[in-house]
């Protein structure tokens, strides 16, 4: 059990917990080449490390911290609204947003002229799926608070 | 694309399988504050592209330090800034264009100018009906002293032509899809301003990523959008610089308009300098205190005017009392203010604060509605309970 989540779930995991040991100056802004050979050797080396301990860090270790990006909601869009809204921006973005069908078409279409990647089949099913989720009669979005603590508890 | 949670629910699957205390499974599955090195207890508006708001507790500091000042990205961050790489060119309407290097730029006479920088969408999520952007509560703002060369120095060693009239900022924020390049212009009188710098330290610090490392531009008294950063390219131009960060985005229509009037680009103008507003960072919003003595404080800027007045009301806006306004003051800088309020009686208040700016506006009771709801200034308001 423990190698396929390891291979299938290492890819995501992998930069928070590098981004954890060598304590970058800065959030990860998404997934980047790296140009340096040692930065190649480095992560070489923890994907190493991480094979054998992923296991028992991620058990012996409470981690202390929220998911940094949020989910879409349930529906029928879910997929499809996150591969053409999540690959440019979190969806916290959206969760924000109060608006109405009007709003809604209107950001809808200036992102696909963006880049989104909308079928023209799915566009006003998008725009349902958000504008059905993300209504102004809904509460507002409670957004979460930054920890400069890492995992372990200590201060940086 | 599967989530940290996913993740999380098939290990503490795994942890089940393994005989392991459902206990443990629900703490990893618990949603906790976001782990982000630099930055403590700042409200987490966006993670990818980072967007930070502060809390306003925060402000209770003339001088705002970084880990508590708000970040604003409309990209992503440069994924590599090298200060031994990085270079700034100026040109256009010039007569020597030029290239500097962080070396020679920090060779140019040092400037300081503390100045209060606020988003033009802070407190967006106040507007009703609402709009779309950041839905940031109060806290897109913050107060810093920015130091490093004039800009105008800068630009006279290249020597502006006199067809130049606008002066464009570009940034090294990496931009996805077909999304357009956040490129904006302020004109000329600004950017000859003597308080308009390339900033490349903040609080006496060189600049941190977030906030625009090597250089940032920092106009002072006007949006956050006009100040640049990770700025590399200036270039002076004949007129504003053409481009969605331009028009339309960042424009306010002339005239008040209604939510369901629509406006024509024509009848707009670029959102530049801040208005006259004030924040009460304390008594929190539906706190519950006790009769006695109770300190309402907070900050009260103006942007490129002085703030006059800042005025309480703790009856609903019936009546008005002075705030004592703090030492601490610089042109363009926010002052922060204090009112003792002696409450003898239990019950529910409102509590208000109003800036007056030394151009004589005052912020108004109610907000002044705008399509992307820039410069939100009303009358600000906590609700206490006193027991």
């Amino acid at each position: 059990m423990w190698p396929e989540i390891i291979r299938e779930f290492l890819p995501e995991l992998l930069p928070k917990l590098y981004f954890e040991r060598v304590r970058l100056p800065a959030a990860p802004q998404r997934a980047t080449k790296s140009k340096s050979a040692l930065a190649v050797a480095t992560m070489a080396a923890v994907i190493a490390l991480l094979a054998v301990s992923l296991p028992f860090r991620a058990l012996a270790q409470k981690p202390t911290s929220a998911s940094a990006t949020a989910d879409l909601p349930a529906g029928p869009m879910q997929a499809k609204a996150t591969t053409a809204c999540t690959e440019c921006h979190e969806a916290r973005i959206i969760l924000q947003q109060r608006l109405s069908k009007a709003a809604w078409t209107k950001e809808v279409d200036k992102m696909t002229k963006w880049g989104a990647l909308v079928d023209p089949a799915d566009r006003d099913a998008l725009i349902d799926y958000l504008s059905a989720n993300f209504g102004p009669d809904k509460p507002a979005y409670e957004p979460p608070r930054t920890t400069d603590k890492i995992a372990s508890g200590k201060s940086k | 694309m599967n989530s940290r949670r996913d993740f999380l629910k098939q290990i503490s699957g795994a942890a089940l399988a393994a005989g392991i205390t459902p206990l443990l499974s629900q703490a990893l599955l618990q949603g906790q504050a976001v782990e982000f090195p630099g930055e403590d207890g700042m409200i987490l508006r966006s993670f990818r592209f980072v967007d930070l708001e502060s809390p306003v507790e925060y402000f209770n500091t003339w001088l705002t330090p970084v880990p508590h000042f708000f970040v604003r990205n409309h990209m992503y961050e440069p994924t590599e800034l090298d200060a031994d790489d990085w270079r700034l060119s100026i040109g256009g309407e010039v007569e020597r264009p030029l290239t500097l290097r962080l070396a020679e730029l920090s060779k140019f006479e040092v400037h300081s100018v503390v100045n209060t920088l606020e988003c033009a969408g802070n407190g967006r999520s106040l507007h009703r009906p609402q709009v779309p952007g950041i839905q940031w509560g109060k806290g897109a703002v913050g107060t810093a002293r920015f130091s490093g060369p004039r800009l105008r120095d800068v630009l006279q060693r290249a020597g502006i032509k006199s067809t130049g009239k606008h002066v464009m900022f570009r940034g090294l924020d990496e931009v996805p899809g077909k999304v357009p390049p956040f490129i904006r212009s302020i004109p000329v009188e600004k950017a000859l301003d003597a308080d308009t710098l390339i900033a490349t330290h903040m609080n006496g610090s060189a600049l941190t990523k977030h906030h625009g490392f090597p250089a940032r531009a920092l106009v002072p008294g006007w949006i956050g959008a006009a100040c640049c950063k990770w700025l590399t390219e200036i270039k002076v131009l004949e007129a504003e610089f053409a481009g969605n960060f331009m028009s339309p985005a960042y424009r306010l229509p002339n005239q008040p308009m209604n939510p369901s009037d629509t406006v024509k680009p024509e009848d707009t103008h670029p959102v530049t300098a801040l208005t006259a507003k004030s924040v009460i960072a304390g008594p929190s919003d539906g706190a519950s205190l006790k009769t006695g003595r109770v300190v309402v404080q907070g900050a009260a800027w103006a942007g490129e005017a002085d703030v006059a007045k800042v005025e309480i009301s703790t009856d609903g806006g019936s009546t008005w009392s002075a705030a004592k306004l703090g030492h601490e003051q610089a042109h363009y800088a926010w002052r922060l203010w204090n009112y003792e309020w002696k409450v003898g009686k239990r019950g529910d208040y409102t509590i208000l604060s109003r800036a007056t700016d030394s151009q004589g506006r005052t912020q108004p009771a109610s907000p002044v509605w705008n399509p992307s709801g820039y410069l939100y200034n009303a009358v600000d308001q906590v609700k206490i309970h006193v027991a």
